[in-house]
């Protein structure tokens, strides 16, 4: 009985609104009124039939995706020169059609030609219910989840850099074999990384990136070297190459540390090396830790005075120290001394670690306990001394109230002393 | 930490400390007939042999035994200079390379001083009386005990030296014996061949007299001969001490082999006498023994004297091969 009436209406229907409502909703009301009495192919017989349109008239039916996501995702081009929108947690365009299967619903059902065969064997396959899968809808959570921000993939605290995700102080790798030669055991690390400009006649300001590199093979080969490109990966590559053709040997004592202490200075930055016992570690500016890492140095303090920001400088000092070093055996051929050396370790036992190989060895005293400049620990310092601040004395130690306190404590100040011996009867 | 309390205490009791303290002891036994072999220990004569034998290794004297680090000091000396510095040195080393004692067992004490019966049952414990005042030495310090049953006697061995720790702790010295001396972990000790570690502990821990010291320094010993380690005590003052035990023993031809083999073959025939010094007291050392060679002298011991002869005699050959191919080349 059904059929027929809803033919009626979708023949009133068409002749109303046409094919073209594709924007608009259609919903019939039919009042409790309504019911189909007698005969049904009677028009007349239609009592009471209301019909109301609904056309929802949203910003979702006029704007389209691509227009929709820029009004969330899209930064201001005030924002944009204060730097919005680059670091993580920006959001982005996310393509929520991303893990979903054609025929493939919230209903788990089988559609044979859509999303699954027709044929099995030769048996057609007909529509299936299969058991609710929620796994379905919870993966494609996931997956949109996972495109709605950035994230870098995070380096390891050992092989980050100085600071944050920037190349200085980061590893780079070996430097690119030479002919046969590989650069087996070696490692190179970024130590100044940055833009660089010059003006021309014809492009203006032309920028350029300034690698500056060391490589070493922690035995006691390393060199460094600088590097510029347009692009920065290259000028990094371009400074390592420099770097392994630039490598030196670097005399270690008992491969972990320096001879002795030193002093070395260029442009600036002026370098006071010291020679430290073993398990001391590395206490020394960044750059020069590094570069120790490299070398093979593990025990060794320096302090750097002047310019501690000249990469260049620093590392330019601090191999012409190394270069400069005097082995325990050269010094005793100058001086025309034993040379004794002495440790804690062996109960401060005193042991000759050079003799002057050539002449004899002088007879006058090599100087006196006073002479503090002469002393192996200063003799290669040439008279300078590196700055040591006074330390400050706390805040409080100024105001008026800590002089009293300390006037009205002063009397007490022996007093758990004199206690304990006035209970043993001896005072 | 412990090593450095090791040493410590080593330097602590350097010097003539021990010969003195323990000699006493040795010359009271003296007075009675029954001679210990062991008191030989304190004859001048194998003093000087096994500080003598005890050897002067550079690489085992200078090797890193403290744990303390600091920074390295340098200094330009004169020849004159460097004598001093080594003459000081020397001393530092004699100190450091001091024989401990091999003795007897300590007797222990017995000695009941009154009985008081009207004081039977006064306390559930027995009270321990030390006397703690100061410039008396331990071994004199007065210590009693008052039992239960009103016995007032004098403390035993293990008493007196447990009563001396609470009041007077040697540094590195525990309240009770650490575990590493037990059977158990001791043999296992022995088994990775820490022979100088459990020694040296031995001696912060224990008097030389004490039984527990005793067991665990001969068990060492007696373990080293067997597998014939001896050169891993060689330039420690261990040495001398492992001498002179397996002597007053009669088990010195592995060790007199061992000697052979690193040419030290003087020191062989100095351990051989101090052989004859300790077991020929009375008829002393063999006729022409001074004119012999240390061949002669050694290969004579090894017919006359050894259980295993044969063992040093092979030693011996080789030795003599070995000479004998240095000179044709």
């Amino acid at each position: 009985m059904a059929a027929p009436i809803k033919n009626v209406f979708s023949l009133l229907l068409r002749r109303n609104f046409g094919n073209s409502s594709i924007n608009s909703r259609l919903s019939f009301i039919a009042s409790s009124e309504s019911r189909i009495i007698g005969n049904p192919y009677c028009l007349h017989n239609l009592k009471n039939v209301n019909f109301s349109q609904k056309r929802a008239a949203t910003f979702f039916n006029k704007i389209d995706a691509e227009n929709l996501w820029k009004g969330v995702v899209s930064v201001s081009a005030a924002g944009k020169k204060r730097g919005r929108g680059k670091r993580v947690g920006r959001k982005k365009v996310t393509d929520l059609n991303r893990g979903q299967v054609m025929g493939v619903g919230k209903a788990n059902i089988e559609w044979p030609g859509l999303n699954s065969p027709i044929m099995k064997g030769k048996e057609v396959l007909r529509r299936k219910q299969l058991p609710p899968n929620p796994d379905y809808a919870a993966e494609i959570i996931r997956l949109r989840d996972s495109m709605s921000r950035i994230r870098h993939p995070g380096l390891s605290p050992l092989l980050r850099g100085f600071s944050g995700n920037r190349f200085p102080g980061q590893s780079v790798g070996p430097p690119d074999p030479i002919g046969d030669y590989s650069f087996e055991g070696f490692d190179t690390i970024v130590l100044e990384f940055k833009l660089v400009a010059n003006m021309t006649g014809t492009l203006g300001r032309k920028q350029r990136f300034s690698a500056f590199v060391v490589t070493g093979n922690k035995n006691g080969l390393a060199g460094f070297g600088l590097g510029k490109s347009v692009k920065g990966k290259s000028a990094i590559r371009i400074a390592k190459n420099r770097a392994a053709l630039q490598l030196r040997y670097i005399n270690r004592f008992e491969n972990h540390t320096v001879f002795h202490n030193m002093f070395e200075q260029n442009k600036s930055s002026k370098l006071y090396i010291y020679k430290k016992e073993k398990g001391h570690g590395l206490k020394c500016h960044r750059v020069i830790s590094k570069i120790c890492n490299l070398i093979g140095i593990t025990d060794l303090h320096c302090k750097v005075e002047g310019s501690s920001a000249n990469v260049q400088a620093i590392t330019t000092a601090f191999f012409n120290a190394l270069q400069k070093q005097e082995t325990h055996q050269q010094l005793a051929d100058r001086m025309n001394y034993h040379l004794v050396e002495q440790r804690a370790e062996h109960d401060w036992l005193p042991r000759v670690v050079a003799s002057p190989s050539h002449n004899s060895v002088q007879e006058k005293s090599y100087r006196n306990e006073e002479d503090i400049d002469g002393s192996f620990e200063r003799i290669y310092f040439d008279g300078k001394v590196h700055y040591q601040p006074q330390k400050r004395s706390p805040f409080w130690t100024k105001l008026k109230t800590w002089e009293k306190k300390c006037k009205n404590v002063a009397y007490q100040r022996n007093q758990p002393k004199a206690q304990i011996l006035r209970e043993a009867g001896l005072a | 930490m412990l090593l450095s309390h090791l040493t410590r205490n080593l330097r602590f009791n350097s010097g003539a400390t021990w010969c003195r303290k323990f000699s006493r002891t040795v010359l009271a036994l003296n007075d009675t007939k029954n001679v210990s072999k062991y008191a030989m220990f304190f004859d001048k004569r194998v003093q000087h042999i096994l500080t003598d034998i005890t050897g002067r290794d550079e690489e085992k004297i200078y090797r890193p035994r403290y744990r303390d680090t600091a920074k390295p000091t340098y200094r330009l000396v004169t020849d004159k200079e460097l004598e001093k510095l080594k003459s000081d040195a020397e001393e530092k080393i004699q100190k450091t390379l001091q024989i401990p004692p091999v003795l007897d067992e300590k007797p222990d004490v017995n000695v009941i001083l009154s009985k008081d019966e009207a004081l039977a049952e006064h306390d559930q414990f027995n009270y321990v009386f030390t006397d703690i005042s100061y410039n008396i030495p331990h071994e004199k310090r007065t210590v009693t005990v008052r039992e239960k049953d009103g016995t007032l006697r004098l403390a035993t061995n293990d008493e007196h030296k447990r009563m001396i720790q609470v009041y007077f702790p040697g540094e590195g010295r525990k309240h009770y014996m650490p575990n590493m001396f037990t059977e158990k972990h001791l043999e296992r000790l022995l088994e990775e061949g820490e022979y100088e570690y459990i020694l040296d502990r031995a001696c912060v821990q224990f008097d030389p007299d004490e039984t527990d010291y005793i067991r665990v320094t001969r068990r060492v010993y007696e373990y080293i001969a067997d597998r014939s380690d001896f050169m891993k005590l060689y330039s420690t003052r261990h040495f001398g001490a492992a001498a002179f035990f397996l002597t007053v023993q009669k088990n010195i031809d592995s060790f007199i082999a061992v000697l052979i083999n690193s040419n030290l073959l003087h020191s062989a025939k100095s351990l051989i006498d101090v052989y004859y010094m300790v077991h020929n007291q009375e008829q002393g050392l063999p006729k022409e023994w001074s004119n012999l060679s240390d061949e002669e002298a050694i290969m004579m011991f090894a017919k006359q004297e050894a259980k295993d002869g044969s063992r040093i005699e092979l030693a011996l050959q080789v030795y003599k091969e070995n000479v004998e191919r240095e000179m044709s080349s």
